[in-house]
C-alpha cells in the first residue's frame, strides 16, 4: 500500500554569496503519509520556513530530492510546477495573506481560477460549502477586510482546501492569533485532516501544537533531529 | 471571461482615485491628441479650399507645338536646333467631345471650357490690366463660386456682359449697369456691360479678374469656336493627378491637376502635418509614461499580492496577463472617454469662434479628429505601456514575500 504523500531524501539547500556558502539544510531525509497531521518544530532561524517552501515547491533545493504524491519535483519545469502547486498543495501562512480586493467567497475560490473551470458554478457551490465547514456560512460575500484575524485565517483554511490538494503547508497558522482563536482554528484544521485525508504539516513554535499532531518533526541548525538529540532538546 | 480580465478589472475597480486619475490622464491626452488632429485637419482642408475653390483641379489645354525636324537622316549627324513656332494661339477644337469624355469619368463633379486671355479695360482715362475668362452661359460659377460672392447685380452672364471684381470696380468707379471698353491682347476691342461685380476674397482675383460669357471671349481672343482650356472639378480634390493622367491620356491634351500646380502649398501643409503629428507623438508618450508609472506602482504595492497568487499557482503568464489586461483597460476605455471630450471640445471651440459670416476664426474641424486612430493608438501604446510593469509582477518570487 503506497500512501506515502510527500518523500524528502538528502535535501540540502544552500546560499552562495560570493565566496561565502550557507547551509540552511542539510541531508533531510522525511516520509509523510496521507491523512498525517505533523507538526514541523524548531527555533527561528532553524531552517523550517525554508523546508516548508522547498516542500511547497516554491524554492528548489539545493541537492536532494522531492517526491510529492509520486512525481519528482526535479523533473518538473517551472510552468509544469506552477501547475502542480496548484492542483496538489495548500498555503496557509501566519499572515493569512488573504488577496483584500476580493470577497471571502471569491478568496476561497481564488486557486480554482488558474485551472479554468468548465463549471464555475460547481466551484462557487464547492467554496461556499467550505466556508459553511470552517463556520463562515454567514459571511461568504464580506469583503476580508471587514473580518477578523481569526475569520481571515479561518478563510486562508478554506482557501487552502479548494483544490482538495494532497498536502497542505501551514506556517505558523496560529502565530498571529490569540490563545482561544488559535485553538479554534487547529481543532478545525485537525478536524479537515481526519475528515478528509488531507495531510498536514504545521510549521510552529507552539508545544500546544505538537501534543495535538500525529508526530512531530524536529528541526535544528538545518539538520532534523533524530531520537536521543529530541530528547535532549525537550529536556534542554 | 478569463480570470485574468476578472481581476485586472478588479484591481481598477478597487483602486478608485488611481484609476480615476489615470483614465483621466488618458483622456487629456487623447483630447489634446484629436485636438490637435481636428485643427491641422481643419487648417489643412480651410487652406486647400481656399487655394483650389478658385481653381480647376485639372485642366486641360492643348499640347504645344514643337516643329518637326525634316533634315534628320538616318546614318547622319544633326546638326539643327529646333525652335517652337510662333503660330497663333494654341486652342482646342471639337472640345464638347472632349467636355463629355471628362464628364463621362467617375469623381468628375463638373466640367467647363473656358477661353481666357489678357487685356486692358478702359474707363475715361482710366486703363486697368485683366485676365478675361469666357465660360458658357451657366456655367460662370463652376469652377470660381460667383454666384455666391457677388456683391452688386447678378453673376447670369448673357452676351455682351461682364463681372469684375470689387477692387477693379472701386478703382475704375463703376458698378453694374455700366459699360466698360475692353481690348485683348489680340488687339480686338468691344464694349461691355458690367452685369454684377464680385469679391471671392482673393485680392487678385478681385483686382484683375474678369468674367464674360464664352461668345464674348472668343470673339475678343480670335479663337472663332474653339477654347483655350477645358477644366474639371472633382470630388475628392486628392485624386486630381490620377484623373488628371487619365484624361490626358484619353484626349491627348495637356492635363495639369492643381497638386503639381501648387507645391509649395502642399509642402506647407506637409510641414505643419508634422508639427500637429510631433505634439500627437507627445501626447502618446506622455500616455505611455503614465500608464507604465501607475502600473509600475500598482505592481509594487500589490507585490504581496502577486506572491500569494503564485504560491496558489497562478503562473507567471497570468500574472502578466492581470497587468498587461490592466494597461489594456485603461488605455481602451480612457481614450474613448478622450474622444468624447475631444470631440466636444472641438464643437465648443469651433462654435465659439464662429463669425457672424457663417466661417470659423479657428478652423477646427470636429470631424477631422481622427477619434477611431487616436483610440487605437492609445489602447496599443497603453498595452506595451504595461509590458515593463507586468514583467515585474511577473518576477515576483512568493518565498520573499512569504517570509516577509
Amino acid at each position: 500500500m503506497n500512501d506515502v504523500v510527500l518523500r524528502v531524501s538528502g535535501l540540502t539547500k544552500a546560499y552562495r554569496d560570493g565566496e561565502v556558502e550557507t547551509k540552511v539544510l542539510t541531508g533531510i531525509d522525511l516520509e509523510f503519509r496521507r491523512g498525517e497531521f505533523v507538526a514541523l518544530m524548531g527555533p527561528s532561524g532553524s531552517g523550517k520556513s525554508t523546508l516548508l517552501s522547498i516542500l511547497g515547491t516554491l524554492l528548489k533545493p539545493t541537492t536532494g530530492e522531492v517526491e510529492l504524491v509520486g512525481n519528482r519535483l526535479s523533473a518538473l519545469d517551472d510552468h509544469d510546477v506552477t501547475r502542480f502547486r496548484n492542483q496538489h498543495i495548500g498555503f496557509v501562512f501566519q499572515f493569512h495573506h488573504l488577496l483584500p480586493d476580493f470577497t471571502a467567497v471569491e478568496n476561497v475560490i481564488f486557486p480554482s481560477l488558474p485551472r479554468r473551470s468548465a463549471d464555475p458554478g460547481r466551484d462557487h457551490a464547492r467554496a461556499v460549502e467550505l466556508l459553511r465547514r470552517v463556520g463562515l456560512a454567514d459571511r461568504v460575500d464580506y469583503r476580508v477586510t471587514k473580518l477578523s484575524g481569526g475569520q481571515k485565517q479561518r478563510v486562508a483554511v478554506a482557501r487552502a482546501l479548494m483544490n482538495a490538494p494532497d498536502i497542505i503547508l501551514a506556517d505558523e497558522p496560529t502565530g498571529n492569533l490569540d490563545r482561544a482563536t488559535g485553538d479554534l482554528v487547529l481543532s478545525l484544521m485537525r478536524e479537515l485532516c481526519d475528515e478528509l485525508g488531507t495531510f498536514f504539516l504545521i510549521s510552529t513554535h507552539d508545544e500546544s501544537i505538537a501534543a495535538r499532531s500525529d508526530r512531530v518533526v524536529r528541526i535544528r541548525d538545518g539538520r532534523v533531529l533524530q531520537g536521543e538529540q529530541v530528547e535532549a532538546t525537550l529536556e534542554h | 471571461m478569463p480570470f485574468e480580465f476578472a481581476i485586472a478589472l478588479r484591481y481598477l475597480r478597487s483602486g478608485r482615485l488611481q484609476t480615476v486619475l489615470i483614465f483621466s490622464g488618458v483622456a487629456v491626452g487623447i483630447v489634446v491628441f484629436t485636438f490637435m488632429a481636428a485643427l491641422i485637419n481643419g487648417l489643412a482642408v480651410t487652406l486647400t479650399n481656399d487655394v483650389i475653390g478658385n481653381l480647376a483641379h485639372v485642366r486641360l489645354e492643348p499640347a504645344p507645338r514643337v516643329p518637326r525636324q525634316l533634315s534628320e537622316v538616318a546614318g547622319l549627324r544633326t546638326l539643327l536646333a529646333v525652335q517652337r513656332g510662333s503660330e497663333p494661339r494654341a486652342a482646342i477644337n471639337g472640345w464638347r467631345t472632349f467636355v463629355q469624355t471628362a464628364e463621362g469619368l467617375p469623381g468628375v463633379t463638373r466640367v467647363a471650357a473656358s477661353v481666357s486671355g489678357s487685356g486692358f479695360i478702359q474707363r475715361g482715362e482710366k486703363i486697368v490690366p485683366v485676365s478675361v475668362t469666357g465660360y458658357e452661359p451657366g456655367k460662370e460659377s463652376d469652377m470660381i463660386d460667383l454666384a455666391d460672392r457677388i456683391v452688386r447685380g447678378s453673376s447670369a452672364l448673357a452676351s455682351g456682359e461682364v463681372l469684375i471684381g470689387i477692387t477693379m470696380a472701386d478703382e475704375l468707379g463703376v458698378t453694374t449697369g455700366q459699360r466698360l471698353r475692353v481690348r485683348s491682347d489680340r488687339g480686338r476691342e468691344r464694349a461691355l456691360v458690367i452685369r454684377g461685380v464680385f469679391d471671392v476674397g482673393n485680392a487678385s482675383l478681385n483686382e484683375r479678374a474678369a468674367f464674360t460669357d464664352l461668345s464674348t471671349a472668343q470673339g475678343l481672343f480670335e479663337l472663332g469656336g474653339a477654347v483655350s482650356r477645358i477644366e474639371v472639378k472633382l470630388a475628392d480634390v486628392f485624386s486630381a493627378p490620377a484623373v488628371a493622367e487619365r484624361l490626358g491620356a484619353l484626349t491627348g491634351l495637356d492635363a495639369v491637376d492643381w497638386i503639381k500646380e501648387n507645391a509649395r502649398l502642399q509642402d506647407a501643409l506637409r510641414a505643419q502635418g508634422s508639427t500637429g503629428d510631433l505634439v500627437k507623438f507627445f501626447a502618446v508618450l506622455l500616455i505611455i509614461i503614465a500608464v507604465a508609472s501607475q502600473l509600475l506602482l500598482s505592481a509594487l504595492r500589490r507585490r504581496s499580492e502577486i506572491g500569494i497568487m503564485r504560491s496558489m499557482g497562478v503562473s507567471r503568464a497570468s500574472v502578466t496577463g492581470i497587468f498587461v489586461t490592466q494597461g489594456f483597460l485603461i488605455g481602451l476605455l480612457g481614450s474613448v472617454l478622450g474622444a468624447g471630450l475631444g470631440y466636444g471640445f472641438a464643437n465648443f471651440l469651433a462654435l465659439v469662434t464662429l463669425r457672424p459670416d457663417g466661417s470659423r476664426g479657428l478652423p477646427v474641424d470636429p470631424a477631422l479628429g481622427e477619434y477611431g486612430l487616436a483610440i487605437a493608438i492609445a489602447t496599443v501604446a497603453a498595452t506595451l505601456a504595461a509590458v515593463l510593469p507586468a514583467r515585474i509582477a511577473s518576477g515576483v518570487d512568493p518565498v520573499e514575500v512569504i517570509q516577509q
